[in-house]
C-alpha cells in the first residue's frame, strides 16, 4: 500500500541521506565558487552571457569595458578599470561573472 | 528511549551549533554585500543556501552522525565565505583564526568524523586555491608548496589533538555511565537492605505488640471468665435454696399426688364398670339393628315382587286394548254391512221392509257396540296412565328402601365399631388403674426422694460457696503470672 507504515517509516529514513547528499553537494559547489567568483579588487572577469540575450561582446561594451580574449560557448575575458564595472555587466544581461583569474591560473 | 550523557551533551550542543552556522552566515553575508557591491548577493545566497541546509539535516536527523558531518562542514565553509568576503581587506587573513576556531567548536559534537568533516573542507579549500588560484591563497607571491604543507601540519596537529580529545572524552562518559549505573544499583541494594531491614523492625514491633495484645486480651478474658464463675457460684448458691425450698414443696406436693392417685385410682374402677355396661348396651343395639335390617331387606323383596305384578298388569291392559280395537273393527264392518242391507232391502221394495228394519236395528247396534268399546278404550288407557305412575311410586318405593338398607348396614358397621371402641377403651381404663396405683407408689416413693435431694441441694450450696473462694484464689494467681509475663 502507497500509505502502509513500512512506506512512511522508508520515507522517513530516506529525507536525511537525501539531505545529507545535497549538503555535500552545496558545500562542494560553495567551495568552488569562492575559487571562481570574482573578489573585491578585480580587473579582469569572465562574461558568461544569458542564452538568448546580448552577447559577451555587446554586454562589455555597455559595460565601457575591454575585450581581452573570446572563449567557448560565447564567453568573453573582459577587463574594467571603473569599480562598478562589475555590476554594469550583470545589469548588461551577464548571466554569471568569474574572475578573470581563473583562467589565467589554469593557463599556467 | 534513555538518552545517555553524550547524547544530552551533542543535544544540547547542536543548536548551538546551528546558531553558530546562522550568525557566520549573517555576518558573511554582510560583509559581502558591503565590500563586494553587485556580486556580494550572490555570496550572501550562498552562505544562507548552506546555513539554510545545514539547519534542515539538523531538524531530519537531529544529533545523528550525518548532522554532525554536514554541521562541521557547513561551518568551515561559512568560514571560506567570511575569509573570501573579506579578500582584498587587511582583515582577510586575520579571518583565517576563525578556521582554528571553527576546528575547536566542532569538538563540541565528540566526534572524530565531525572534527576531520571539518578539516577536510578546509584543507580541499586550500588545495582548490592552492592549485587553482595560488594567488588567493598567497597574494604575494605565486604557489607555494612548502608553506602549503606548514599550514596543513597545523591543521593535521589540530585535527589530531582533537579527535584523540573526543575520543577521551567519550571513553570518560562511558567510564561515567558505567560507575553511575554502578553507583545506581548500589543505591537501589541499599535502599531494598534498608526496606528489608525496616519490615523486619517493623515485623518484630508488629510481633511484640501483637504479643501485648494477646496478653491483654487473655487478662480480659480470664477476668470475664472469673467474674462468670463468680456469678455462677453466686448464682448455684442462690439455686440451690430455691431448690430446697422447691423440693419441700415437690414432697407435699408428692404426697398429695399420690393421694389423688390413690382416688383416682376407684373413681376408674367405677369409670371401668360403667364402660362394661356400655359394651353390653352397645351389643344390644347392634343386635335390634340387625333385625331392623333384615325387615327392611324383606319389605324390599316385597316392594320388587309389586312392582313386577304392575308390570304385568300393565301388559294385560295393554292386550286388553288390542282386544278392543278389533271389537271397533268389528263393530265398523258391521255398521257397514247395515248399510249395504238397507240399501239391498230398498232396491227390494216392498218385500224388503222388514229386512230393512232389521239392517238399521244392526246399525243401531254397531253404533252402540263402537261408542261402548270407546269408553272402554279411555278407561283402559286412563288404568294404563295410573298403572304408570304405581310403577314410577313403586321404583321409588324401592330406592328409599334400598337407601334404609344401606343406612342400616352403616349404622350397623358404625356399631360395631363403637362396641370395638368401647371394649379398647374398657381395657385401657383398666390399665389406666393400674397404672395410677403405680402413680401413687412412685409418688410416695418421689416424695422420700425429694428429701433426700433437699439434704443433697444443702450440700451443693456448701460446695457452691467453696467453689466462689477458690476463683478468688485463681484470679489473684493469674493477675500476678500476666504482671510477671508482661
Amino acid at each position: 500500500m502507497i500509505f502502509s507504515p513500512e512506506n512512511h517509516d522508508r520515507r522517513a529514513s530516506a529525507l536525511p541521506k537525501f539531505l545529507f547528499g545535497a549538503n555535500l553537494l552545496l558545500i562542494l559547489c560553495a567551495l568552488l565558487a569562492t575559487a571562481i567568483l570574482p573578489g573585491v579588487g578585480a580587473k579582469t572577469f569572465i562574461v558568461i552571457p544569458r542564452p538568448f540575450g546580448p552577447d559577451a561582446a555587446t554586454i562589455v561594451a555597455q559595460a565601457r569595458g575591454v575585450l581581452v580574449r573570446s572563449g567557448m560557448w560565447g564567453a568573453m575575458l573582459a577587463r574594467g578599470t571603473e569599480p562598478d564595472f562589475l555590476a554594469r555587466l550583470y545589469g548588461n544581461g551577464a548571466l554569471m561573472v568569474l574572475d578573470g583569474r581563473t583562467l589565467q591560473g589554469c593557463a599556467s | 528511549m534513555i538518552m545517555n550523557n553524550i547524547e544530552r551533551l551533542r543535544s544540547t550542543f547542536a543548536p548551538a551549533l546551528v546558531g553558530v552556522i546562522a550568525l557566520s552566515a549573517a555576518i558573511a553575508s554582510v560583509v559581502a554585500v558591503l565590500c563586494m557591491g553587485a556580486g556580494g548577493w550572490l555570496v550572501a545566497l550562498g552562505a544562507f543556501a548552506v546555513a539554510g541546509g545545514a539547519a534542515a539535516m539538523w531538524l531530519a536527523d537531529r544529533t545523528g552522525p550525518m548532522t554532525r558531518i554536514v554541521t562541521s562542514a557547513a561551518l568551515a565553509v561559512e568560514v571560506a565565505i567570511l575569509v573570501y568576503a573579506t579578500s582584498g581587506h587587511a582583515f582577510q587573513i586575520d579571518m583565517h583564526m576563525y578556521f582554528f576556531a571553527a576546528l575547536a567548536i566542532t569538538a563540541g559534537w565528540v566526534d572524530e568524523r565531525a572534527l576531520i568533516a571539518n578539516a577536510t573542507v578546509v584543507a580541499l579549500h586550500h588545495l582548490i586555491l592552492n592549485f587553482a588560484l595560488p594567488w588567493a591563497v598567497f597574494p604575494e607571491e605565486t604557489s607555494d608548496l612548502p608553506r602549503v604543507l606548514i599550514h596543513a601540519g597545523i591543521l593535521v596537529a589540530q585535527t589530531l589533538a582533537l579527535c584523540w580529545l573526543a575520543a577521551r572524552l567519550r571513553q570518560a562518559f562511558a567510564e561515567a555511565e558505567v560507575m553511575q549505573a554502578r553507583a545506581e544499583d548500589a543505591t537501589h541494594s541499599a535502599a531494598d537492605l534498608a526496606a528489608s531491614e525496616g519490615r523486619r523492625a517493623e515485623g518484630e514491633v508488629r510481633r511484640r505488640s501483637d504479643f501485648q495484645e494477646t496478653i491483654s486480651g487473655f487478662q480480659r478474658e480470664i477476668g470475664g471468665l472469673i467474674e462468670g464463675l463468680r456469678a455462677q457460684s453466686r448464682r448455684m448458691s442462690q439455686t440451690s435454696q430455691s431448690l430446697t425450698s422447691v423440693a419441700a414443696s415437690a414432697s407435699r406436693d408428692a404426697e398429695q399426688a399420690a393421694d389423688s392417685s390413690q382416688a383416682s385410682s376407684g373413681a376408674i374402677g367405677a369409670v371401668a364398670a360403667a364402660t362394661e355396661q356400655l359394651t353390653h348396651s352397645v351389643a344390644e343395639i347392634q343386635a335390634q339393628i340387625g333385625g331392623m335390617k333384615t325387615i327392611i331387606d324383606k319389605v324390599h323383596g316385597a316392594a320388587a315382587n309389586a312392582q313386577g305384578d304392575v308390570g304385568q298388569l300393565t301388559g294385560q291392559a295393554n292386550r286388553i286394548s288390542e282386544v278392543v280395537a278389533i271389537i271397533q273393527n268389528i263393530a265398523g264392518q258391521t255398521n257397514l254391512l247395515a248399510l249395504n242391507a238397507t240399501i239391498e232391502a230398498a232396491r227390494a221394495g216392498e218385500m224388503g221392509k222388514g229386512f230393512a228394519v232389521v239392517a238399521n236395528e244392526v246399525k243401531v247396534l254397531a253404533d252402540q257396540t263402537g261408542k261402548a268399546t270407546e269408553d272402554i278404550a279411555q278407561r283402559i288407557s286412563a288404568i294404563n296412565s295410573s298403572t304408570r305412575s304405581t310403577v314410577g311410586a313403586m321404583e321409588e318405593i324401592a330406592r328409599h328402601i334400598d337407601e334404609a338398607s344401606l343406612c342400616a348396614g352403616g349404622i350397623v358397621s358404625s356399631i360395631d365399631q363403637q362396641r370395638v371402641a368401647t371394649g379398647e377403651i374398657a381395657a385401657n381404663i383398666s390399665h389406666v388403674a393400674e397404672r395410677t396405683r403405680q402413680v401413687s407408689d412412685l409418688s410416695r416413693r418421689a416424695s422420700e426422694q425429694t428429701r433426700s435431694a433437699d439434704q443433697s441441694t444443702r450440700s451443693v450450696a456448701e460446695t457452691a460457696v467453696q467453689a466462689e473462694t477458690a476463683t478468688d484464689g485463681l484470679s489473684k494467681s493469674i493477675e500476678a503470672f500476666l504482671r510477671r509475663l508482661a
